[in-house]
């Protein structure tokens, strides 16, 4: 039993909450509907919420839609169009995704007391809503507050016939006349990005990217992309390098054919190529990517997100996880993980990150405590048990209608 | 002291049982959003009560094993956003624990909020993506079928109960009964007739201690008081007694 293996790391209280919750969810039948069986954040989620979801004896099916590549490529554009990014949506491409939507809706099987669509492509789904009486939720797992309008515009009316939608952070939001619930997302401790590892393991990760697993390190885990400021980093880390012994990494996966983040790597190399302490990684996307990006993590001394602009950021309870101190900007998600001096340091410039470096590696019995309470933080709010927690109580509110108090 | 030995018999019963009930809850934002300190009271003033209750109670159970200052939502939007430190540490002094109801609340920090605007000028408006969201919680309320009879079995729950359970007797069933004292006070008084105890409870200020903290602390209050212990102690102190006189 999988859900055993959590009760472990999470107490026995939270999974006799989700047992109890879902047991005034037996007998009824949820449908969960993404665009991708396999690759991106949503897929990896269903992949271990949904086996869990029946573990608990709730009838959990997933579905996945179905497109040709202009679909896809169209649904590639407005996702970035609602990310804020570009704004090249041509009537022709609406057309695409108004064809596609209506094939689907001929092609697949709608069954459910709660039809759960995640993200935009599935959206236009909803048009059967009047046929079959479900409840029905949209998941957006991307942060919506400034789309470009056409985008907005276009997903907007097909938005607001859900019965209730569903957002990672409360600036994600929009003005939408339905219910709006917030479930931040969560991580997965048994997974290989997340599960412990031997420090023999790490070690040898280490090295094999030619880091000194003797020495400290400091590190910043994201794809190679402006917005997460590996050149600032590498700025922290110069005002720092004369005061402090350590090592920078700065760690990075993605698709090697994209032209931005292969600029982006560039120009970082070209920064750190006057200093061998300096160390730009590049994970190629294999098998072994999560792992050892997880065993990366857990060699590092302190983790840095000093992004510009950030969507949940996710990464940053990854390090948490790791009981590591991070030092993260306060944009987007982060301030939602990151209590200030608590559970980590938030900065808002280079200078406050040089500064918080500093600050950690003189006072070690700091950083011990801010990586003890971010672990502690972390699994308390977000784990994998917590977002399904969320979901079974979002089901509850959807079925009974009904707000504030529930005595069950 | 030496009075309790005789008015606590060890696995006294109460008169009634008490019920050890848990909480989880799911966030929910009401669409309403506050830009200035004119528009965060008005929101205060009109939104539901769920909403008063999830601005100055959500920290309390996200950091439950910390202990650090109180923050509820308005106090530290009012000093992050607004740049308004007299009027967040007056907000945050507020101590929810002090109302017996969401309404008396509610109306507390309207009249602080009103006083302030009376002598202070706050022209500030934040832009969009700092604004204050008011979000209500949606609480779900179930027991945990532990029972509780006498002092020991109350003690050997708290030790394991889960921090919801201790944080919704405390914080939450209060206010939602619109009761002046929280359940614990509440049965060690009326149920199990233990009014010296139930003050002692009283005079905790679990406020400004963290759910971690609070554990610890009420069943230090409790085994201080057990009867098993005042027992132990005279068993103690009589061999304490015996051993001189043997030497003697």
């Amino acid at each position: 039993m999988k859900l055993e293996k959590y009760r472990e790391i999470v107490g026995r209280h939270t999974i006799d909450e989700l047992i109890f919750l879902a047991e005034k969810l037996q007998g009824k039948t949820i449908q969960m509907i993404n665009s991708t069986a396999v690759g991106g954040g949503v897929a990896e989620i269903l992949h271990r919420m949904v086996p869990l979801m029946n573990e608990l004896g709730i009838k959990t099916y997933w579905d996945v839609i179905r497109g040709d590549e202009e679909f896809f490529y169209v649904t590639k554009t407005l996702h970035n169009a609602l990310h804020g990014r570009g704004n090249n949506i041509t009537p022709e491409m609406l057309n695409i995704f108004i064809r596609n939507t209506e094939e689907n809706l001929q092609m697949m099987r709608l069954n459910g007391d709660i039809i759960f669509v995640h993200d935009p492509q599935p959206v236009g789904l909803i048009q059967a809503k009047e046929r079959i009486n479900a409840k029905w939720v949209w998941r957006c797992h991307i942060d919506i507050s400034s789309p470009v309008s056409q985008a907005w515009e276009f997903i907007k009316p097909y938005v607001e016939k859900f019965d209730g939608a569903v957002f990672s952070a409360p600036q994600f939001t929009k003005p939408l006349p339905i219910r709006q619930f917030l479930i931040a997302p969560s991580i997965d401790p048994l997974s290989d990005k997340n599960k412990e590892l031997s420090w023999d393991f790490v070690s040898g990760v280490l090295e094999k990217y030619g880091l000194d697993p003797e020495r400290p390190i400091v590190m910043q885990v994201s794809r190679y992309d402006r917005l997460k400021d590996p050149l600032g980093v590498i700025e922290a880390y110069k005002m720092i390098r004369n005061d402090v012994d350590c090592q920078l990494a700065l760690v990075g996966s993605g698709a090697s054919d994209d032209p931005e983040s292969a600029e982006v790597l560039k120009e970082v190399q070209e920064r750190a190529s006057d200093d061998p302490n300096i160390h730009v990684l590049f994970i190629p996307q294999t098998p072994n990517l999560s792992i050892e990006t997880n065993a990366l993590q857990r060699g590092a001394t302190i983790i840095l997100q000093k992004s510009l602009r950030e969507g949940f950021a996710l990464t940053v309870s990854e390090a948490l996880w790791k009981g590591k101190p991070v030092i993260a900007s306060a944009v987007g998600g982060i301030p939602l993980q990151i209590k200030q001096n608590i559970t980590g340091i938030l900065v808002h410039s280079i200078e406050g990150t040089a500064l918080a470096i500093k600050r950690l590696f003189n006072n070690p019995e700091l950083s011990k405590t801010l990586g003890e309470n971010g672990k502690r933080f972390v699994n308390q709010n977000f784990l994998i048990t917590r977002h399904l927690k969320d979901y079974l109580m979002l089901f509850l509110i959807l079925l009974t209608g009904k707000s504030g108090v529930f005595e069950i | 002291m030496c009075n309790n030995i005789f008015r606590i018999m060890p696995g006294k019963r109460a008169r009634k049982g008490f019920e050890f009930f848990t909480t989880t809850k799911i966030v929910e934002y009401t669409g309403r959003g506050a830009s200035t300190i004119e528009e965060l009271l008005k929101g205060i003033k009109e939104v539901d009560g769920s909403v008063i209750f999830h601005h100055t109670h959500h920290f309390i159970q996200q950091l439950h094993f910390v202990r650090d200052e109180p923050r509820n939502d308005f106090a530290y939007w009012v000093l992050e956003a607004l740049d308004e430190p007299e009027l967040a540490e007056i907000l945050n002094s507020i101590d929810p624990t002090e109302y017996d109801s969401i309404r008396e609340l509610r109306n507390k920090i309207i009249e602080e909020i009103e006083k302030f605007l009376k002598t202070h000028n706050n022209q500030h408006k934040v832009s969009e993506d700092k604004q204050f969201y008011f979000l209500r919680t949606n609480t779900f309320v179930f027991s945990t079928k532990l029972l509780a009879w006498t002092l020991d079995d109350f003690v050997k729950i708290i030790e394991k109960i889960g921090y919801n359970s201790i944080y919704y007797h405390l914080f939450e069933s209060r206010l939602q009964k619109e009761q002046r004292e929280d359940d614990f006070v509440l049965w060690f008084r009326d149920e199990l007739e233990l009014p010296e105890l139930a003050e002692k409870m009283k005079k905790f200020d679990i406020y400004t201690s963290s759910l971690s903290d609070i554990r610890t602390e009420i069943l230090r209050i409790l085994r201080e008081y057990h009867p098993e212990n005042i027992f132990e102690k005279l068993r103690r102190f009589i061999k304490k007694v015996l051993n001189l006189f043997e030497k003697k």
